[in-house]
């Protein structure tokens, strides 16, 4: 994600129409379907009014704000940035969906370990970072369950100001109940022996030819942006 | 051998000098009523909390003190009772390297040990999958496999087989007794384990060389499980559930249900997602029994019941709701479930709060007196009524969630395990809670204990693998017993 990322921020227009291209066999391996990007779709229309605003709308010093104008410049360079932020939410999304928040954990877990040799404190901080990746789906089921028993009481409120309510009157329950939870992930961790400082992370997954293609093509990817960006240039 | 002493144990005003030795290989069984102090003890022993005063001193061949060079949890494992929250990894696989990375062997090692502990528990094709695909009994057998990989020499389990159904409980029992086998370093004296098992259950306790009665933080008796157990005066003093007689004797006889009562639940054909089909049909105030291994889809025909879940194909019809069409807020006044834990998951802020949740301030007012008779009708003390619920036993959170889910005077109840992790007070209360109510409700009750029911069910359904394999009338007797405990049902 970070290497995607990283020369999603160094593309021009004709390296993000590569990129563009690349997202679309990705999301086909996914299998995923594409009614998942849809919960994106409302905070980049925010973010798209916003930097539309602000990037397009060109105006003196000293002028009132109505006196602006639409610049075609400040237009194009809208739309880069635009282009940008659609294929990181993109990007977002499809490493979400298809990781779930454990496994992103011990990714995470994977990529410090080295640096917990150099710094003993990184392995607290890699700990800290996977057990809240690890608590997230359990505290997602504990919130089910919660609502669960909420809605076997009765209808949930109509109005908007009564569903605030009510759901103000679930938070001290999941707190409660998060605290337990957290309190007994602790003493799993302390009955597996884990002391401050010495946690450690090793890969189980075998690697397979499906994972070397992948990488070849990761680190390939930028030659073959800048070769395409050449490439369409030329045309 | 490695033996434990456990001296003068203090803690709080839960544990008053509690003491007592514990050898390797022994089976110890710990039973009390709920808040007696049962798990507070398993979890000082196993160093998982410090105790105010007492010790628990480690030693071998009868010498030389375990000092901090050997951490207590090395030597004690400790597993608790629901298998969904002692899980600590993402994969199988990391589930059981976890603890032997903590124990500073080297990764190849590690990966080594893990696929031979897998291959030991079945598991060697599932080391990458994600442990919130294995059932209930899978679950518990990988987290009792990853604490033994540490080669304790002692284990304790708090409630740890109350969850499971009886093949379930039954290869974690096998897992225990085999424990050497799973030994792969060069290190174990062979020896096998001490087991410490909190229980609420008094056959598993029958299994153990010794029983320990704790009531209010002390030992109060200790001695030969069958023994103590088969003292009925006993174990009523203490709150603990002694050896009952099964109760072949006492089945409802299916005469007493005309067969025009009126269908009142009815699955045709339905289908849902997790693979549950269901083409079943419920009389009005019938009591029937739903038995089946962890997984096998319980709870998914009880929520399908309150439509919290929608058949894919087929339907699902409540009542007369061809004539009639029911609202899923109507359907949910008139049927109710106690939840799987109910009484953990307790939303109002006082005990009346809870129970009478939906009622606004001015409804609470007007209708204050009847509101009181019903708590006291429903056995809550006066004392609890303004009480936080989190701040009562398990046992009376059940009791307040059992009130709250009988307040809208429904015509169905679902019971969803309603007695896991009752003590003996609790249970009694709560049977005869359902001997008063069973011919005044339609009751769907969900058990992998039918013993707790067979005197007052009248049909009892057989779920595996998403689909009812028996639906088994009882009359006058029960004769496919065992054909229910060849599917795992204790009975």
């Amino acid at each position: 994600m970070f290497w995607l990322s990283l020369w999603l921020t160094w593309s021009s227009w004709q390296g993000l129409l590569i990129n563009a291209l690349g997202v679309i066999p990705l999301i086909r391996l996914s299998h995923l379907p594409v009614k998942i990007f849809k919960s994106s779709l409302y905070a980049f229309f925010l973010l798209s009014l916003f930097y539309i605003v602000m990037s397009s709308w060109k105006l003196n010093s000293n002028e009132a704000f109505w006196r602006g104008y639409w610049s075609l410049a400040g237009i194009g360079a809208t739309g880069i940035i635009l282009w940008r932020i659609a294929l990181l939410f993109i990007l977002t999304r499809l490493f979400a969906a298809i990781t779930p928040p454990m496994e992103q954990g011990a990714g995470i877990a994977y990529f410090f370990t080295p640096l917990i040799k150099i710094f003993p404190r990184v392995a607290d901080f890699v700990l800290i970072l996977t057990l809240t990746l690890r608590f997230v789906p359990l505290l997602v089921e504990e919130a089910q369950l919660l609502a669960k028993a909420r809605i076997l009481k009765g209808a949930w409120p109509k109005s908007r100001l009564q569903k605030v309510i009510e759901v103000s009157r679930l938070m001290p329950p999941l707190l409660l109940l998060s605290l337990r939870r957290a309190d007994e992930l602790a003493e799993n961790l302390l009955a597996r022996g884990y002391t401050s400082g010495i946690y450690r992370s090793i890969s189980f997954g075998e690697w397979t030819c499906f994972d070397q293609k992948g990488l070849i093509i990761l680190i390939l990817w930028p030659v073959i942006l800048w070769g395409g960006e050449r490439i369409i240039n030329f045309f | 051998m490695y033996e434990l002493h456990i001296k003068d144990l203090s803690y709080k005003k839960i544990l008053t000098k509690v003491s007592f030795d514990w050898s390797q290989g022994k089976k110890i069984a710990l039973m009390g009523a709920n808040g007696s102090g049962k798990s507070t003890l398993g979890r000082i022993i196993a160093g998982l909390i410090e105790q105010d005063s007492g010790e628990v001193t480690l030693t071998k061949d009868g010498d030389g003190l375990i000092g901090d060079n050997q951490p207590r949890w090395q030597k004690v494992g400790f597993v608790g009772q629901h298998p969904r929250r002692q899980t600590i990894a993402a994969t199988v696989a990391e589930e059981l390297g976890f603890g032997l990375l903590n124990l500073g062997l080297s990764a190849s090692e590690v990966k080594e040990r893990v696929k031979g502990l897998a291959t030991q528990i079945g598991l060697e094709s599932r080391l990458n999958q994600s442990i919130a695909k294995l059932s209930g009994g899978e679950r518990q057998r990988l987290v009792m496999t990853a604490i033994l990989a540490l080669q304790p020499a002692f284990i304790i389990l708090d409630e740890s087989l109350s969850m499971l159904d009886l093949k379930s409980r039954q290869s974690i029992l096998d897992l225990l007794a085999d424990q050497p086998r799973l030994e792969i370093g060069n290190n174990f004296d062979g020896r096998k384990l001490g087991q410490l098992w909190i229980t609420h259950d008094p056959e598993i306790a029958l299994e153990a060389d010794r029983l320990l009665i704790i009531k209010e933080g002390k030992i109060v008796e200790q001695g030969d499980p069958s023994h103590l157990l088969a003292d009925e005066d006993r174990c009523q003093k203490y709150g603990i559930r002694g050896l009952s007689q099964p109760n072949d004797q006492h089945f409802r006889s299916i005469d007493t249900y005309p067969g025009n009562r009126p269908m009142v639940l009815s699955w045709k054909n339905a289908e849902f997602e997790n693979n549950v089909f269901l083409d079943q049909r419920v009389k009005d105030k019938e009591f029937i029994g739903i038995v089946g291994p962890s997984g096998s889809g319980k709870t998914t025909l009880l929520e399908s019941a309150l439509q919290l879940i929608k058949p894919m194909r087929g339907s699902f019809q409540a009542f007369d709701e061809v004539s009639l069409p029911i609202s899923p807020k109507q359907l949910r006044n008139r049927i109710r479930l106690l939840q799987q834990e109910a009484g953990e998951y307790l939303v109002g802020r006082t005990v009346c709060d809870e129970i009478f949740y939906t009622s606004s301030k001015q409804e609470r007012q007007r209708n204050k007196e009847n509101y009181e008779d019903y708590m006291k009708k429903m056995g809550i003390p006066e004392i609890q009524w303004q009480q936080d619920p989190q701040q009562l036993s398990g046992g009376e959170r059940q009791k307040v969630a059992l009130a709250a889910a009988m307040r809208s005077n429904p015509g169905i109840i679902l019971f969803d395990e309603p007695l896991i992790g009752l003590d003996r007070q609790g249970r009694e209360r709560f049977k005869a809670f359902l001997k008063t109510y069973k011919d005044k409700y339609t009751i769907l009750y969900v058990t992998h204990d039918l013993e707790e029911i067979l005197d007052m069910v009248t049909r009892v359904w057989l779920i595996e693998k998403g689909r009812i394999t028996l639906d088994y009338e009882i009359e006058n007797g029960f004769k496919e017993r065992e054909r229910f405990q060849r599917a795992g049902v204790k009975c």
